[in-house]
């Protein structure tokens, strides 16, 4: 088939991109689940120099389109003299985007615990940070890894904004062969299934894995 | 920043026009798709499982693409608004078929062996018993999913759209000032999705006034 | 059958509770034969047969898990018994003979049946989006093709009859427990059903609410309905049924007249559950 051969032509073109797509997946992911994690207790904070610019950083990323968070990034930081390669940019973006979104996900693990547990460590004369680091957050992450995933497939999908800014991801690739050929149904459809694959493949992953925890 | 917010509402318009078309096209498109997904027959539930999962795994602007560029090259020309509308209503479709799925799945069984017992033909049991009961549920995850669609819009402006994000990045090309142009254009989208938001709850009331009263 | 009238009944006016039985008459209105219902391959009722006749009340009753509900609901197919017939009026129902096999008869002829038979639910499974008026019309409308009129007036009058009138503009939820069984039994009467059955109608109900709706199912076996009772109110299968049939792992262990399956039942199985049951 045509386009069977079409695919067959572009999917060595693509790899260097998909791995592009891949390290931006995760540097986004490394970078921004601890601004989570960050973002989560300082909503929180007592101190309002603290607790104001921490939400206005969650709305705005989880209320602005991740695109605009782009844009802002990429050509918003050279208006303060800071101008961002795109691979940076992009995962400096896609970072914040995640901090927004999964400081949500943080919160809510933290509320999962129940405040007997806390309770019970200040009885036991835990100061305040132990408490947290040693009660809290252990029982608070078996809540927050499944939503964490599922996140994580999301931004996969994400990262094609960065073709936006130029980025040599795989969307870039896909469109640049498709331009140069003609051929943009086969190109593009092809980057769509690599899209498609990956994200199964981790969702299939992620739905064996909580099965296999289920067991007693 | 008056300035700025001027040139960013001539996009308002087309923003919220792709966003209420692709919602009014998934809305319509999900519906068969959720009843298809629930089917009894395989032949029905597999495809329609299919066509959700695919949509839903492939980036929303990959979509866009496929349908602006793929489609619309090679089988039939696509204004920006048209192969944007398609792209995001198709992706609408798969996520509000799994939202109905949920609200019909959650009224009571008991509801539908009512409806059996009484005889009531298939129709008079979706249009009369279930899919009232079924509205209260779906209400709030559609509102939400329509707020992340007005955002997804956004990338409409890739294949160039002339929504607020377009009208954006051509004022930053003309002047060197993208963080106050970009903050602005965030705020706007948020300021948009605040009447989505009331519309939502508002109804979310109502019905479940008529629900239960 | 236009509305507002009673279907004509086969027998049973003014028949007292608790006296004797009705007349056998050659045709049961229904006919159980040989009834066996699975969940995923396994057997829960075990070719189960029972006749019950017009105007007949039928208590059923036994210990949970016993099969009961899985039979009462297999009687207007909510549940499609694995083996066995169902007849009315000894018409064979729910399945058609196909090349010397029984295949599951299509929505239209299950429909049909199910008109004929009402049934009550354990949680009354009542509309909620709808109010009591516009819960007993709806099927009057949509089922029967009953003109909206006609089926107002007749819901009206129905609702009337299990005495709630003045709560038919009122939401399920804004009604009692009681108050909602009896728009129930009032929704399917509506149909002009000549079977009703009642999947145990009082036990999500406190004893004081559950009285109400006795009274009205007492009423509605005077007035000569054929019934089947799933129930745990021993004084009204006394009182009010006809016969008690007593099933147990999904078998009729014993049956025969209300009276004397209560007072002297025959069977070890039945006395020790009518003495766990009953303070006698
Ligand atoms: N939908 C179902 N799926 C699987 N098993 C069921 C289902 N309904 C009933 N059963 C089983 O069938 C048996 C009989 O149940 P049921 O007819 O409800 O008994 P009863 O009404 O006498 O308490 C029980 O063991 C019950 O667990
Ligand atoms: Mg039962």
């Amino acid at each position: 088939m045509d386009f069977l051969r079409q695919w067959q032509q572009f999917f060595p073109q693509f790899l260097p991109g998909l791995w592009v797509t891949l390290k931006l997946t995760v540097a986004s992911l490394v970078l921004g689940f601890p601004l989570g994690a960050a973002l989560a207790v300082a909503v929180s904070s007592t101190r309002r120099v603290i607790r104001w610019p921490s939400i206005v950083l969650v709305e705005l990323g989880r209320g602005a389109p991740g695109l605009i968070v782009l844009y802002l990034v990429y050509y918003g930081l050279p208006q303060v003299g800071l101008t961002l390669p795109n691979f940076l940019a992009a995962t400096v973006a896609l970072a914040i985007t995640t901090g927004a979104y999964s400081s949500e996900i943080f919160r809510a693990g933290l509320l999962a615990v129940p405040v007997g547990q806390r309770e019970a460590s200040r009885a036991l004369g835990l100061k305040p940070f132990k408490e947290f680091r040693l009660v809290v957050l252990p029982q608070a992450l078996k809540f927050v890894i499944p939503p964490l995933i599922g996140f994580a497939i999301i931004l996969y999908q994400g990262t094609s904004l960065a073709f936006a800014i130029s980025t040599p991801e795989l969307l870039s690739r896909a469109y640049n062969a498709a331009s140069i050929t003609f051929q943009f149904t086969a190109a593009l459809t092809l980057a769509g299934a690599m899209y498609a694959v990956i994200s199964l493949l981790a969702i299939a992953l992620v739905r064996t894995g909580s099965r296999r925890d289920e067991r007693p | 920043m008056a300035r700025i917010l001027s040139i960013l509402a001539a996009g308002i318009g087309q923003t919220v026009a792709i966003t209420a078309a692709a919602f009014v096209l998934g809305a319509v498109a999900g519906f068969p798709l959720a009843l298809m997904r629930r089917s009894p027959y395989r032949v029905l539930r597999m495809p329609a499982a299919a066509v959700i999962e695919i949509l839903r795994s492939i980036p929303p602007i990959v979509w866009l693409f496929i349908v602006y560029y793929g489609i619309g090259s090679d089988v039939v020309k696509l204004s920006t608004f048209q192969g944007a509308v398609i792209g995001l209503g198709l992706i609408a479709a798969a996520y509000l078929a799994e939202i109905y799925r949920a609200g019909i799945d959650a009224v009571a069984r008991g509801q539908w062996e009512a409806a059996k017992a009484l005889a009531l033909p298939r129709r008079a049991t979706y249009q009369r018993v279930i899919l009232p009961q079924a509205l209260t549920v779906v209400t709030p995850p559609a509102a939400t999913y329509a707020i992340g669609l007005l955002k997804d819009s956004a990338i409409a402006s890739v294949i160039g759209a002339t929504d607020i994000t377009f009208r954006a990045v051509q004022e930053t090309q003309a002047n060197l000032h993208g963080l106050s142009v970009f903050a602005v254009a965030g705020l706007l989208y948020i300021a948009l999705s605040v009447p989505i938001a009331a519309v939502a709850r508002y109804t979310d009331r109502i019905l479940a006034q008529k629900v239960a009263k | 059958m236009t509305a507002g009238e009673r279907p004509a009944d086969a027998s049973g006016t003014g028949r007292r509770a608790g006296e004797a039985g009705p007349d056998r008459s050659p045709v049961p209105l229904l006919r159980l034969e040989n009834i066996s219902i699975s969940y995923r391959g396994h057997e829960v009722v075990h070719e189960v047969s029972l006749d019950v006749s017009p105007g007949e009340v039928v208590a059923l009753i036994g210990p949970s898990g016993a099969g009961k509900s899985s039979l009462l609901r297999c009687v207007n197919f909510l549940e499609v018994p694995a083996a066995g017939t169902v007849y009315l009026e000894g018409r064979p129902v729910g399945f058609v003979q196909r090349r010397g096999r029984s295949v599951p008869a299509n929505a239209t002829a299950l429909a049909e049946h199910r008109r004929e038979v009402g049934m009550v639910f354990q949680n009354f499974n009542l509309f909620p989006h709808l109010t009591a008026v516009e819960n007993v019309m709806l099927a009057q409308i949509h089922s029967l093709g009953r003109s909206k009129a006609d089926a107002r007036e007749r819901a009206l009058k129905e609702l009337a009859h299990v005495g709630l009138a003045s709560h038919a503009d009122a939401k399920p939820a804004k009604c009692s427990g009681g108050q909602q069984q009896r728009i129930a039994i009032a929704r399917a009467l509506a149909m002009d059903p000549k079977l009703m059955l009642f999947d145990e109608p009082t036990s999500a109900l406190d004893p004081e609410l559950g009285i109400e709706v006795l009274t009205t199912m007492r009423r509605l076996a005077d007035e000569g309905m054929t019934m089947i009772v799933v129930t745990h109110e021993m004084h009204f299968a006394e009182e009010v049924a006809d016969r008690i049939v007593f099933m147990a792992d999904g078998r009729i262990v014993e049956q025969g007249p209300a009276r004397q399956v209560m007072r002297e039942p025959v069977h070890e199985r039945t006395k020790r559950f009518l003495a766990a049951v009953t303070d006698r």
